[in-house]
């Protein structure tokens, strides 16, 4: 994945110079910048990155008409960076194509972290185990392989991890799980989460009653520590 | 069509014609029915005192061989205190009834011509009878009785005069009264809209037509400028803040790489530290604002999303926490099964910003550290959320006006230097669009608590 080519337009200077630093020390390899949404748009067409990181407020062209042009050739994937927090304006993001939408000032590990989900959920590396520890996770095959035992992980399972995955380090609510298995109306799915992350640290965990990665944050939700890093 | 009225002149000279004018058209329209009502009340009266020549004259004739008068005769005579005589073809007098002394008893024709010059209290009034002239003569002092001063037979007319013009001024003042009162109501209700509409910072628009025209165009030209001088702070606020948060990008991003660079030395690493946790400080300070912005110059619209009370806590816990808080501090979330229904109808974001900003502003004021307690719950048809921490607490003071409704600006609310300002502003702010109250006491045995209680309807927003 830090394989792929990453073109980021802001009109900022320093802020593409922080950029190309912090992909940079995260192991990403090919980043391209750009000044404006003309030279963005020319980059796009002579490279085809593999995902593009735009500010909305660009000269010439905003990030917004760069998004549109892109959307009417392309599904590649976008994140909108930007000075423009508004509901609004994170509305227009998404109805005209965007992905994501960070707004600045942003912690640089968000931003990466954001990518990084973005280029899983674009380009699903049919190889792609997780190490927890001393399980591994081979999410192509949907199983877990943990202390020599294997175990196959169900789509519910899957669907869970996934999640804690894009989010890995990072809390997330009981009600986001919920919202990922069965819909904006989760209500009462609670209980049926816990047995479901019950049975999930059955197959990852070494000792599932004192989990190392799969952690509760007790009244807010779960936690998924990756100490080994994915693959 | 009626008359424009463009300026303070024009309607204060237009309401003095009114003022002055009405009193005198009552007086004049009160003269002219008086005259017409006693003029047709008394016209049997006057019929009645003019002097009845036709049966005066019938009771004159020849009788027993002369001529003599009915009592009708002599009794009109000293009813009109009046002499009469009857003249024969040839001037001679062939009757008379208390003729003065002084009096012919022949006349020529230049005499009778001369009849006519006697004075206004003694007239002398001609009447043709079949025997002759009949002349009546009326004497000096004579009793008056056909005027209204003395004549007792005018009395009920004019009283009745009286009464029907009281009632119909009465019912004429009431009647100008009710109308005056429904067009000035008609008139000026819409203004006090408008004026209503002007503190509350909405738009309006007035009619401008009628007679205060001029004042409506005043009031729609001074809405305008003032929903335009709102606007106006609202972008230069978004446009200020919108060209703060590139460079703080750059200074939190360049502080966190320092941060996370091992390879300096732990000094410099914390003091990179410092750097990115103002830098963040300042991120929500312009949030704060530009969010204070819209909500005090109404440009915010409130949602109306279905919530969950206990997730709403979650989401905003889980917030605080990925983002990273010190060691020194704790957020816990205190549960209520009652809040694990989508019972709450509110603006989700608003909401979230509210309780962000309590626990926010808990760790900004207790900079050695607390415990932060969250919790949600709904009883009967409120949804209360609670946010307390075990700090330093808020002096009295300060809590007494934010629980009053005032702004805590400017306050100085602990001992050293901390303000609580633009976050607890929203919080209340937030309350308010909601249709809730907050309230703000001590915690047990030291901190602040919080209580929000916010109506299950949001429709009351």
């Amino acid at each position: 994945m830090k394989d792929r080519t990453i073109l980021i337009a802001d009109d900022e200077a320093d802020l593409r110079k922080l950029l190309l630093s912090v992909f940079n020390r995260a192991g990403y390899t090919h980043i391209l910048t750009a000044s404006s949404g003309n030279e963005a748009l020319k980059i796009w067409e002579e490279k085809s990155p593999d995902m593009l990181i735009l500010d909305v407020m660009l000269p010439g062209k905003d990030g917004f008409e760069v998004l549109k042009q892109i959307r009417q050739k392309s599904r590649v994937p976008v994140l909108l960076l930007t000075a423009r927090g508004e509901s609004e304006d994170k509305i227009a993001g998404f109805e005209n194509g965007a992905d994501d939408y960070l707004v600045k000032p942003f912690l640089t590990q968000e931003l990466l972290l954001r990518v990084q989900a973005i280029l899983n959920r674009s380009y699903p590396d049919k190889e792609r185990v997780i190490r927890l520890g001393e399980t591994q996770i081979h999410l192509d095959s949907s199983e877990a392989v943990c202390a020599d035992k294997t175990s196959a992980l169900t789509a519910t399972e899957l669907m869970i991890l996934n999640k804690l995955l894009d989010n890995e380090g990072r809390i997330v609510t009981t009600g986001a799980l919920c919202e990922v298995i069965c819909g904006k109306s989760w209500y009462g799915y609670e209980s049926t989460l816990a047995v479901h992350i019950r049975h999930l640290r059955e197959k990852i965990e070494v000792n599932p009653s004192k989990p190392l990665s799969l952690l509760t944050v007790k009244g807010i939700g779960y936690n998924l520590v990756v100490k080994g890093g994915t693959q | 069509m009626k008359k424009t009225i463009n300026s303070n002149s024009d309607f204060f000279r237009y309401m003095r014609h009114c003022t002055y004018g009405t009193p005198v058209i009552f007086i004049i329209i009160n003269v002219f029915i008086s005259f017409i009502l006693f003029t047709i009340s008394t016209s049997e009266i006057k019929k009645d005192n003019a002097f009845p020549f036709e049966e005066f004259s019938a009771g004159i004739g020849f009788r027993d061989g002369s001529i003599q008068q009915s009592s009708f005769v002599s009794d009109t005579l000293e009813t009109y205190n009046a002499w009469a005589m009857l003249l024969d073809s040839t001037g001679n007098m062939i009757w008379e009834y208390g003729l003065p002394e002084k009096l012919h008893k022949s006349y020529t024709l230049s005499d009778i011509a001369m009849f006519s010059r006697y004075p206004e209290d003694n007239p002398v009034k001609l009447w043709k009878h079949e025997l002759g002239l009949l002349v009546i003569g009326f004497r000096s002092g004579r009793k008056f009785r056909n005027g209204p001063l003395n004549d007792p037979r005018y009395f009920v007319p004019v009283n009745n005069c009286i009464i029907v013009m009281l009632i119909l001024n009465f019912i004429s003042i009431l009647f100008l009264f009710v109308q005056n009162m429904r067009r000035f109501e008609k008139a000026v209700d819409p203004v006090l809209n408008a004026i209503h509409c002007l503190s509350l910072g909405k738009p309006f628009k007035l009619e401008e037509t009628g007679r205060i025209a001029y004042i409506n165009a005043e009031l729609n030209r001074v809405g305008e400028i003032l929903i335009k001088k709102d606007k106006s702070r609202i972008n230069w606020i978004r446009g200020v803040s919108h060209d703060i948060r590139t460079p703080l990008a750059v200074i939190m991003g360049y502080a966190n790489e320092l941060e996370s660079n091992l390879s300096l030395p732990d000094e410099v690493r914390e003091q990179a530290g410092i750097i990115r946790r103002h830098g963040d400080k300042l991120g929500h300070l312009i949030s704060d604002l530009n969010l204070a912005a819209k909500l005090e110059y109404g440009a915010q619209s409130i949602r109306h999303d279905t919530i969950v009370p206990a997730e709403l806590v979650r989401i905003v816990v889980s917030s605080v926490l990925n983002a990273g808080i010190p060691e020194s501090f704790a957020v816990r979330i205190c549960e209520d099964p009652t809040a694990e229904v989508p019972a709450f109808t509110g603006d989700s974001v608003l909401v979230q910003r509210m309780l962000a900003n309590l626990i926010r502003n808990s760790i900004t004021h207790n900079p050695n550290g607390c415990v932060i307690t969250v919790s949600a719950g709904i009883c009967g048809d409120i949804c209360f959320f609670e946010v307390s921490d075990t700090g330093c607490g808020m002096n009295k003071t300060a809590m007494e006006r934010l629980n009053s409704g005032e702004s805590a600006f400017g306050l100085n609310t602990t001992s050293e230097s901390s303000e609580h300002g633009l976050g607890l502003k929203i919080v209340l702010k937030i309350v308010e669009f909601h249709g809730g109250k907050a309230v703000f006491t001590g915690n047990v045995p030291t901190g602040l608590k919080v209580k929000i209680e916010l109506p299950l309807d949001g429709s009351r927003a």
